[in-house]
């Protein structure tokens, strides 16, 4: 039985295309509530396809995603798409950030999408930007960030609307020590305080980091 | 929804702040647009000069048809051509009763007063015209000869060229009718060396009559008559016309496209600029009609403000080539820049809305 907060892939298999050859077949994972979860291995393995498919965005062709035990992968695209909205934070590899955007609106774009007042929302941004250590004008553009400044800012993006779910794709990659260390910490305490985290990476910084890591093979 | 209008609102304002260069680039093209707009009036207008000089040289002559009242084009052909200086009417041109009379519409100008100096009541005193009917006259006990003078309500007292008495004017008419014109400043040897008369008879037939009648109040003073054909009349004003209409739909498809170019122009640049953006946004958890409201509010507001400049551009331009009251139709373009602008910026939207995210996420 699926407790709240669990995120779990049951028997997966996924290719791009109907002729392409399978990223992988029958795979099966979970996370739980409170969790690190590390996802590792050799690059081209397929550790970005399997967090874009619990992320939602991609449909497995056979198996199913749940999270807290509702079947998702199988759903109507809105509902997918509020679902992520609402319950899953992503941090992508290289921040994302939209460079011609303030931070603030940077920070804000999921609460847009989840309707949530501005002023709560510019509140929580700031709050958010606090707990990272970033002490930047929210009202500077998003231009000229140093890397783990900008991964720190995609994170507060990520948490802003309370997400159950945290997916992040090798958000460290491109970060020098001092920064990785810092997003490890936001990312681990986020798990502490009873988020799930799923992290793809293979830096051995975040596996110290992880409650548990699990290698895919290709 | 008003979320995300006002984000997209708001996207739009960060953006044009941080790119000054596109604000310049949008102004440089409207104001190429403007200036071809501008260009393309003025030929019109020349065109529209020379056919009004061209005017001033001819007996306009036309034939009356059975409209009983002035043919709707007559006052708008008046006020165009300053030049014409004097009607002949001929023939039923006013469904007023003659209650004098008795008998029926009359022309449209009725003859008060009596002996050498004649008043014409319900004369337009922008037309030097006099029409007399000389049975009506008879009946009256008025009558009136060649040369005397006739004034209308104010103006200067014209003086009648002619009178005949041999013109059928209409069948249910069948009589004799007179009608002659002044000229407004009378006709002696000082009047102008061209005069302009518009002549409106029952039958084309007529005109020959006419002609001859005035030819010969107007030989003693040394002028001379012209007749351009009916063929010509209407050649001409169809000319006058079309160009007119030429004018204005060019006019109208110069700004159209202008617009249209501007919004089409902002709604794909900005769509390929910010793909990475969509495909960003859903994978956050927008929807693709989230996308949609939140592209349109954003490139919308652009194309709006590039639109506006644009349209002042025009504005300007229009107003350094024609006098106001030409410009009757700039609120039109107002409204055509709104439409305009939240319409150019549709493939932008629909571009987004096809967007897959993982797809671009993937590229670095
Ligand atoms: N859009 C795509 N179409 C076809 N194949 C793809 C596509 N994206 C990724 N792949 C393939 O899927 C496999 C897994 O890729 P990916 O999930 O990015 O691996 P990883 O993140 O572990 O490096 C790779 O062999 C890659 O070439
Ligand atoms: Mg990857």
């Amino acid at each position: 039985m699926s407790g709240r907060g669990e995120l779990e892939a049951r028997n997966v298999s996924y290719r791009y295309s109907r002729a392409g050859p399978a990223v992988f077949d029958s795979v099966s994972i979970r996370a739980r509530r409170g969790e690190l979860l590390v996802l590792t291995g050799p690059s081209g393995c397929g550790k970005s396809t399997l967090l874009f498919l619990l992320g939602l965005m991609l449909r497995p062709n056979e198996g199913v995603i749940t999270f807290g035990g509702v079947p998702l992968s199988s759903a109507r695209e809105r509902e997918r798409s509020r679902f992520r909205a609402r319950d899953i934070g992503f941090v992508f590899q290289d921040a994302a950030l939209d460079r011609s955007r303030t931070i603030l609106s940077n920070i804000c774009e999921p609460a847009v999408l989840n309707r949530v007042p501005r002023r709560e929302a510019v509140r929580t941004a700031s709050d958010l930007l606090d707990q990272v250590g970033l002490d930047l004008p929210m009202c500077r553009r998003a231009d000229g960030l140093s890397g783990g400044q900008a991964q720190r800012i995609a994170l507060c993006r990520a948490l802003i609307c309370n997400p159950q779910f945290v997916l992040a794709d090798e958000p460290t990659g491109n970060l020098d020590a001092e920064s990785e260390r810092l997003v490890l910490d936001r990312l681990q305490s986020e798990a502490g305080s009873g988020r799930t985290v799923v992290v793809v990476s293979h830096s051995d910084q975040v596996k110290a980091r992880a409650s548990r890591a699990v290698e895919i093979r290709g | 929804m008003i979320h995300l209008l006002i984000d997209g609102v708001r996207a739009a304002r960060e953006r044009l702040l941080a790119s000054g260069l596109g604000v310049v680039a949008v102004l440089a093209f409207m104001g190429g647009m403007a200036t071809i707009l501008a260009r393309s009036d003025s030929e019109g207008t020349a065109l529209k000069r020379s056919l009004e000089s061209e005017a001033s040289r001819v007996l306009e002559v036309r034939a009356g048809g059975d409209t009983p009242t002035l043919p709707s084009w007559f006052a708008t052909t008046v006020d165009e051509f300053d030049t014409v200086e004097g009607v002949v009417s001929l023939g039923p041109v006013s469904d007023v009763d003659h209650s004098e009379t008795g008998r029926g519409p009359l022309p449209l100008w009725s003859i008060t007063g009596g002996g050498e100096l004649l008043g014409v009541g319900r004369c337009d005193p922008r037309l030097p015209v006099a029409v007399l009917d000389d049975r009506a006259l008879g009946e009256m006990g008025l009558s009136v000869a060649r040369g005397a003078l006739v004034e209308r309500g104010g103006q200067p007292p014209g003086r009648v060229l002619a009178i005949g008495g041999s013109t059928r004017i209409a069948p249910e008419w069948n009589r004799p009718v007179a009608a002659y014109t002044t000229c407004s400043s009378g006709l002696d040897e000082e009047s102008p060396e061209t005069i302009t008369v518009l002549v409106l008879v029952e039958n084309l037939s007529d005109v020959s009559s006419v002609t001859s009648q005035l030819r010969s109040v107007i030989q003693p003073i040394g002028r001379g008559v012209s007749v351009i054909s009916d063929a010509d009349v209407i050649r001409f004003r169809n000319d006058v016309a079309v160009a007119a209409v030429d004018q204005r739909r060019r006019n109208l498809v110069t700004v159209t496209t202008a617009l249209l170019g501007v919004s089409l122009l902002i709604g794909v640049v900005m769509g390929i600029a910010r793909k990475p953006s969509f495909g960003r946004l859903r994978a956050l958890g927008a929807t693709r009609a989230d996308l949609a409201l939140l592209v349109w509010a954003e490139t919308t507001t652009v194309a709006l403000v590039a639109v506006s400049i644009g349209s002042l551009a025009i504005v300007t331009a229009q107003a350094s080539v024609h006098p106001w009251q030409e410009l009757s139709w700039l609120p039109w373009l107002g409204i055509l820049a709104l439409i305009l602008a939240g319409v150019g910026t549709l493939p932008a939207v629909v571009l987004a809305s096809l967007t897959d995210p993982v797809k671009v996420l993937r590229q670095p």
